[in-house]
């Protein structure tokens, strides 16, 4: 694989940055004031339940809203048609031309991005082989399913090998076997040295796959970093335990235990270290088949975090 | 402007149109009921000239020796056949029974009130009553002016109808014109009518289909919207062109190797359609078809729906009809103030023009001018539709007031 993501580096560590950007539409702010950091390399969760403003914020790295205050940088430059051709975009409301044929269609968008049509053709074929679309090639696209007409669309968002690739909920409606498939072709571009911003409002799939991530919510960013910095900071001194004993068998000085379906949650106070607890269980005789901190994910975090704003 | 990205434009415009079955078999259809309204007439007359019998009742003999005659000479088939009765029952009863078309009844005071009675199942019969009438007219003038002992023919010179020939005085001379020249100019004008109306509708329909299936989204962040207007415009006038080349070789074709021998090539023959006013003609249709096609394009780029533009779409026709209304006045005096003035009004030019340069040719400075406005306008209309593209994209769900359009073109 050619070296793109060195090639284009100009001294900048960044692919993306929005400064204090602003979008308003009819007196409601849709993005208020947002300011991130995308690294170069990675997958970038821009994350948020619906009507977050994700949709727009993209809409203004892809330069077709313009921020009404703020700025927006792209591998150093402002977002425009010097930037587009480095940009693959897979907006959220799909679009294909129906009539046309699925080859066509690809040669199409990949000859928009200046690749060339043979190259475009060539590449494409490759990518509906990996997609198990082969045999469709030929089919106009209205006679495709939803779920290919996505995979379809976007093999034409990757087609000229773009260093930035933007990704608004690209899983919906896809059955989880094609998810996986996805997935591993994301995972295959960040390799590359690849940026990926992944737009979602399903926390546990941005959890699985974005090193970085931001959430927004009513326009503004609530928080952003690194996935596993923000769990440390959210995490709470709970242990689940699977065992078989009851809870009272389970009770301690400042161990607090309830049982859930399965599992027990025994919430520790400072007074009491994780590794004293399963000492002193250890010397109780009960029988533990597994013990470890409580993972919190990210839609816990994010309810916590939203209402604690809202207090 | 990225030319690339035009020409990719233009070739999916122009290949997913022309590669469809509905683009051929419109393009074989028209001719085809356009041949069928030119030849269907044609070869109803040649069985009607086959088939019009005609019983006349003649007792006084006044008429019917010459009108036979006459008729035997001529090219039409009217089949005269002399009455063996005078009864009417029996003459209707044949008539209907299909034996003759008709009967027709010369009473003996016919020379004084000038008054024949005609009985036919067809009394609609337009073109082979008149003709018959014509030659009864002649005959009982011809017998009239025999009684004043003018001989038959002497007669016939006298009754000689006059030709009014037209000559169009031009500085190569004269030129035998029969009023072809408006004929011509009025047949240019619904061509070009015919073509905006269709094409443009197209246009409109394409930029439609990218809002309605939400391509736009992935269009506009790779493409700008002028060459992607543009590309559009011209690929859909390309597919005009095949269809116009396709059509005008058949014609040709047909032309060549049919209609010599029939009245209708001689009359081709005559029309004055000189190699200029072609090329003009031709001027004029692309500046006329960019024009319009940039303004059908901005309102497919206002609305979101087919029946939304559509109301709008109508609107763009009136300047379109405006020149039409105005060609009695132009023809009047073609280089008038007037005439000059409406015919640079940039959506006027292509027709007022194009006619004015077929009437009477006027200053060259002038058609330049025309020429060059029109320039201007198709684009700046194609600016602004990609303006309004570009901004009005994202507008969905609500029509856009005026207020909103002006906002846009300014973004």
């Amino acid at each position: 694989m050619k070296l793109s993501g060195v090639y284009a580096y100009n001294g900048i560590m960044e692919a993306i940055e929005l400064n204090q950007v602003v979008k308003t539409f009819d007196g409601t702010r849709a993005v208020d004031g947002v300011s991130l950091t995308i690294p170069r390399g990675t997958i970038y969760g821009l994350l948020g339940p619906n009507g977050a403003g994700k949709t727009t914020t993209i809409r203004m790295i892809t330069d077709i809203y313009r921020p009404d205050e703020g700025e927006i940088r792209i591998f150093g430059d402002p977002p425009g048609y010097r930037v587009q051709h480095r940009i693959g975009y897979l907006p959220e409301e799909r679009g294909l031309y129906r009539k046309m044929k699925v080859i066509e269609q690809l040669v199409f968008l990949g000859e928009l991005k200046q690749v060339p049509a043979k190259e475009a053709r060539k590449r494409a074929m490759e990518y509906l082989e990996r997609f198990d679309l082969a045999e469709w090639a030929l089919k106009k696209v209205e006679q495709l399913s939803k779920g290919m007409q996505q995979k379809v669309q976007f093999i034409g968002t990757v087609l000229h090998d773009p260093d930035l690739i933007i990704l608004d909920e690209p899983f919906s409606g896809l059955d989880p076997v094609n998810q996986a498939l996805l997935k591993e072709e994301i995972q295959g571009f960040v390799d590359r040295g690849k940026t990926v911003i992944f737009s979602t409002h399903v926390l546990p799939q941005a959890e699985q796959l974005c090193r970085d991530i931001c959430l927004i919510n009513h326009g503004k960013k609530v928080l952003d970093g690194h996935v596993e910095e923000i769990k440390a900071r959210f995490a709470e001194p709970v242990i689940l335990l699977t065992t078989d004993a009851e809870v009272e068998e389970l009770r301690a000085d400042g161990a607090h235990v309830v049982r859930r379906n399965g599992h027990v949650e025994v919430r520790l106070d400072n007074s009491l270290a994780p590794e004293a607890y399963l000492a002193e269980l250890f010397s109780r005789h009960i029988p533990i088949q597994a013990f470890g901190p409580k993972e919190i994910d990210l839609e816990s975090i994010f309810i916590k975090v939203v209402k604690d704003e809202s207090l | 402007m990225n030319l690339s990205n035009l020409f990719v434009v233009f070739k999916r415009e122009y290949l997913q149109r022309v590669r469809t079955v509905t683009f051929w078999i419109s393009t074989i259809i028209f001719p085809v009921f356009m041949g069928a309204i030119v030849f269907i007439p044609i070869l109803i007359g040649e069985k009607q000239k086959a088939e019009f019998k005609v019983v006349i009742v003649d007792p006084s003999e006044i008429v019917y020796p010459m009108l036979k005659e006459e008729l035997d000479k001529s090219r039409h088939n009217i089949e005269l056949i002399k009455s063996r009765t005078e009864d009417t029952d029996e003459l209707k009863r044949d008539v209907l029974g299909k034996k003759y078309n008709g009967y027709l009844i010369i009473p003996r005071d016919v020379l004084e009130t000038g008054k024949v009675q005609y009985y036919g199942r067809n009394v609609a019969n337009v073109i082979g009553l008149s003709r018959l009438e014509t030659y009864v007219n002649r005959t009982v003038i011809a017998t009239r002016l025999g009684e004043r002992g003018i001989s038959r023919e002497d007669a016939g010179q006298i009754i000689q109808r006059v030709e009014f020939d037209t000559y169009k005085v031009t500085e190569k001379g004269e030129q035998k014109d029969k009023g072809a020249s408006f004929f011509m100019a009025f047949l240019l004008f619904l061509t070009l009518y015919m073509v905006i109306i269709l094409y443009g509708s197209f246009i409109l329909r394409s930029v439609l289909e990218e809002k309605t299936t939400r391509v736009v989204e992935v269009l506009v962040t790779t493409i700008k919207p002028f060459p992607l207007m543009m590309g559009k415009i011209i690929g859909i006038a390309a597919v005009g062109f095949t269809q116009y080349m396709i059509w005008f070789v058949l014609g040709a074709v047909l032309f060549t190797a049919v209609l010599p021998g029939t009245g209708m090539a001689k009359e081709m023959g005559t029309m004055p359609i000189t190699l200029g006013q072609s090329i003009y003609f031709f001027v004029f249709f692309i500046l006329g078809y960019f024009m319009y096609a940039a303004l059908y394009a901005g309102v497919g780029a206002l609305y979101n729906s087919e029946q939304e533009a559509q109301q709008m779409a109508t609107m763009i026709v009136i300047p379109l009809i405006i020149p039409i209304l105005l060609m009695q006045a132009i023809m009047g005096d073609p280089n008038g103030t007037m005439s000059t003035v409406l015919s640079l009004i940039p959506l006027f030019t292509p027709l007022l023009m194009y006619l004015r340069i077929l009437l009477e040719t006027p200053p060259a400075w002038q058609v330049a001018l025309g020429i060059g406005l029109c320039v201007l306008t198709v684009i700046f209309l194609t600016w602004i539709s990609a303006k309004v593209y570009r901004v009005g994209i994202f507008m969905t769900g609500k029509k856009p007031t005026f207020k909103d359009i002006g906002r846009w073109i300014r973004a």
